[in-house]
């Protein structure tokens, strides 16, 4: 860790392969100043604070407004932002160097005392912020100096850096909480390229250009986010000109964009897996001759080809693959498209066809219920559709029951849960396996604590995931993660569909954008407008 | 009907078209099994969105289902709502008409506060509203579109009641005796009767188009059964690459519309020709 640390800690050097990279991004034409950015995008904010929302919608904004003490770029790598340096000084605590001379957006300083303030506010407050949620064993940050300030975990960390760069870790002006209340969820201040301007709900955001930022000063004088729920109303705002920029563009418009020279669409591997996942603990799915039945039954391909349409890539695992401690599981080996073997499977566990198809055991049949909520994630209904007629090809009735986003969630996140499968979906944004493995599969980390909605209870995993989190070596951890993941592709609670592309279109006048793996930041400070 | 309005409707084309539709309508739903070329649910991702060839006639939708075979099962959903609805809202509104129209004093007063109450709903919006509470699937839209029916009804039939309660008949059948309930069976209401045939048919195409819109939002009928207007919201996502598959069943969602326009239009000028032109 301490080598580790010292590595990353060298900010010089970062700065000069940032340049270097920066400078072959570059095009060749001359980069233009002003102008304002419109981007259409399917949902409003919950809150634009980063404590009380964790979801995309508002991240998208909020991180270009706050940032962290270290940033995790394009290639998940970790490069310093308000912090310059940093040393690990124990297995708990590890010493930040503050970059001097940065303002908030209300003009007051960045100092130890705003970090030690944010971290308070997210871990201690009432209730804590969602990050904590994530946080795992962080504990809080202590004011060394003015520019010097120690960030402390109850427990040995392994992925603290990780954790430090997620985009709820951004920092908040002290001054501004206060004087806000509860009203700085709806106009946050913070140190980034943008400041905030304007939110009317459901209509849009407004940022813009914060003149004294430390860095880079943002090329965009605004920036305008607007909602659209339509995928087709967004399309057609950028085929008009009404927008610059579209989220969640429509797949199947995809290809059209590429050769057409007036747009551009650029995509980036994601870090989100879409899954079905099932409910371990009820039955029959407490069965895993039953779970692996149903992984058989699903043919990825179809799905991937015909309803994704090449705007995600087959999911390998419970974790996509750029995150740090990901292995490949090898589910087209391990669980290959064959209703063949789906019902032998079945029948092994006492499930034999009835009189219409539908597998009976005893008189009973075996109807699954299922959750699911539609325009979530990309093809989300469309995909819990395809596998509900797919499952019935092999005898398994799924009765879906359709919930709007928000109810759904707030029943994933209940307890109990009454439903056989959901459909969700889960991002390792830390981009460290910790933040997936383990609240989503430690037994302990049942709703509405943790995020084990498949009530998956194995106690080595529970060892393994523990073991990782707590160890400094990031090689011993790899390995740990690795083993984990080998036994919970035995065990399978998910049928995990598709890997995420992070995918954004633009007209072609928009610059120096690239898209982020991490499907919460949109980093805007460096785009340009060329026209 | 009489000979004589018989007679008015089969001089009218127009109405014989409508009649010519929705007979048509019924029989589809009726038979749709035996017309319906393949299983309207089966799934054949290959063949998404495939266009109108031999095998899909008119298509495939974004799962490979074939789109005629959905259109002709909607029929049945359609229909199934939309007859459903209208009896609800003629049961309902028939009977809060006539214990209005005939009782009067504060019984009426208060049941035509609360019909007025509803239909201070804009369109649709009381029909969104029921289905949130009950949650949505075909039963709780057809009771849906049949409450946002019930209103009109019952301010129909209670103005038609209070005119005939009036009539020398009424007075003369009461003169000889005759009770309240009885008076209403057995005199008022057979008056009221063609009026409220003419309004369920009218009712009908609004009751389908109301279905319509409800599953396209996401709040009637639920996939996998097949919907017009679940399926024309699927197919907008798609309208610029595929657009039959929104534009089938939308072609339905108009015929079956016009028909029970038509064929009602037709039976209110053949029952009561002094509306004629209304």
């Amino acid at each position: 860790m301490k080598r580790g640390g010292a590595r990353l800690a060298t900010p010089l050097a970062l700065l000069a392969a940032a340049l270097a990279l920066g400078a072959l991004a570059t095009p060749a034409a001359a980069q233009k100043r002003g102008g304002t950015l419109t981007i259409v995008r399917p949902t409003d904010p919950v809150s634009l604070d980063p404590h009380y929302e964790t979801t995309a919608p508002g991240a998208w904004v909020y991180s270009n407004i706050l940032e962290s003490l270290i940033a995790i770029d394009e290639k998940l790598e970790l490069h310093p932002k308000l912090a310059t340096s940093w040393d690990v000084i124990s297995p708990t605590r590890v010493r930040f160097k503050l970059r001097p001379g940065v303002r908030f957006h209300d003009g007051t300083p960045l100092d130890a005392a705003a970090v030690k303030f944010t971290l308070d506010r997210a871990l201690k407050g009432t209730p804590p912020g969602r990050w904590a949620s994530l946080a795992g064993p962080l504990a809080g940050a202590e004011v060394v100096d003015d520019l010097t300030v120690d960030v402390v975990t109850s427990e040995p960390f392994g992925p603290i850096l990780r954790s430090l760069a997620l985009v709820y870790a951004g920092i908040v002006s002290p001054t501004a909480v206060v004087k806000a209340g509860p009203d700085f969820s709806r106009a946050p201040v913070g140190t980034g390229p943008f400041k905030f301007v304007e939110w009317k709900t459901n209509t849009h955001v407004i940022l813009e250009r914060f003149a004294d930022y430390w860095g880079d000063k943002a090329p965009l004088d605004r920036v305008v986010f607007r909602v659209l729920p339509e995928e087709g109303a967004r399309m057609i705002a950028l085929q008009t000109g009404d927008a610059d920029m579209v989220l969640f563009p429509s797949p199947i418009q995809l290809a059209a964009l590429r050769r057409d020279p007036k747009f551009a669409v650029h995509e980036a591997t994601g870090l989100r897996v879409v899954f079905v996942g099932m409910h371990a603990k009820q039955p029959p799915l407490d069965d895993v001759r039953v779970r692996s039945a149903l992984l058989h039954a699903v043919d990825l391909k179809a799905i991937l080809a015909n309803i994704l349409e090449g705007a995600a890539l087959p999911a390998r695992g419970v974790l996509a693959p750029g995150v740090f401690g990901f292995k490949d599981m090898r589910l087209d080996q391990l669980y290959p498209f064959d209703r063949g073997r789906a019902k032998a499977l079945l029948a092994q566990a006492g499930w034999n066809p009835g009189p219409d198809g539908v597998m009976q055991k005893g008189g009973q049949r075996l109807t699954l219920t299922w959750l699911a909520a539609r325009g979530r994630y990309p093809k989300d209904g469309e995909i819990t559709e395809a596998v509900q007629a797919m499952l019935r090809d092999v005898g398994v009735e799924a009765k879906v029951e359709w919930r709007e986003w928000a109810s759904a969630f707030t029943q994933f996140r209940g307890d109990p849960l009454s439903f056989h499968l959901f459909t969700l979906g889960w991002v390792t944004s830390s981009t460290d396996a910790d933040s997936s493995l383990y609240p989503l599969f430690h037994s302990r980390q049942l709703p509405p604590g943790g995020w084990n909605t498949s009530r998956y209870a194995n106690a080595r995993v529970d060892t393994l995931v523990e073991q990782a989190r707590r160890s400094l070596n990031q090689g011993e951890r790899e390995r740990l993660y690795g083993e984990a993941q080998d036994l919970l592709a035995k065990d399978m609670v998910w049928i995990p569909i598709y890997n995420t592309k992070e995918i954004v279109a633009t007209r072609a006048s928009v610059k120096g954008f690239g898209v982020h793996p991490v499907e919460y930041f949109l980093p805007l400070g460096k785009v340009w407008l060329d026209r | 009907m009489s000979a004589d309005a018989a007679r008015r409707f089969g001089r009218n084309r127009l109405a014989l078209l409508g009649l010519a539709l929705v007979a048509g309508l019924v029989l589809v739903a009726a038979a749709a099994p035996l017309l319906a070329p393949q299983d309207p649910v089966k799934q054949s991702l290959f063949e998404k969105r495939a266009r109108p060839d031999a095998k899909h006639l008119l298509g495939a939708d974004e799962f490979g289902r074939d789109i005629l075979s959905r259109v002709i099962y909607g029929t049945r959903v359609a229909l199934l709502v939309g007859t459903l609805a209208a009896a609800i809202a003629v049961v309902a509104g028939g009977a809060l008409g006539c214990v209005a129209g005939f009782a009067g004093g504060w019984l009426d007063a208060t049941i035509m506060r609360g019909i007025e109450i509803l239909l201070a709903f804009p369109y649709l919006l009381l029909a969104i509203a029921i289905v949130s509470a009950l949650g949505p699937g075909v039963v709780n839209t057809t009771i849906a579109v049949g409450v946002w029916g019930t209103p009109t009804v019952a301010r129909m039939v209670r103005a038609s009641v209070l005119a005939l309660k009036e009539t020398e008949y009424v007075r003369a059948a009461r003169a000889l005796g005759a009770g309240g309930p009885a008076l209403v069976l057995r005199h008022i209401l057979p008056n009221v009767l063609p009026t409220l045939c003419v309004y369920a048919t009218l009712f009908m195409a609004n009751a389908v188009l109301v279905e319509a819109a409800l599953s396209f939002l996401g709040l009637g009928v639920q996939p996998p059964t097949p919907s017009w207007g679940l399926m024309v919201s699927t197919g907008r996502d798609v309208l610029l690459v595929a657009p039959h598959v929104a534009t089938m069943p939308g072609l339905a969602i108009v015929v079956s519309v016009l028909g029970f326009n038509l064929l009602g239009d037709g039976l209110r000028d053949a029952l009561d020709p002094r509306l004629r032109g209304a």
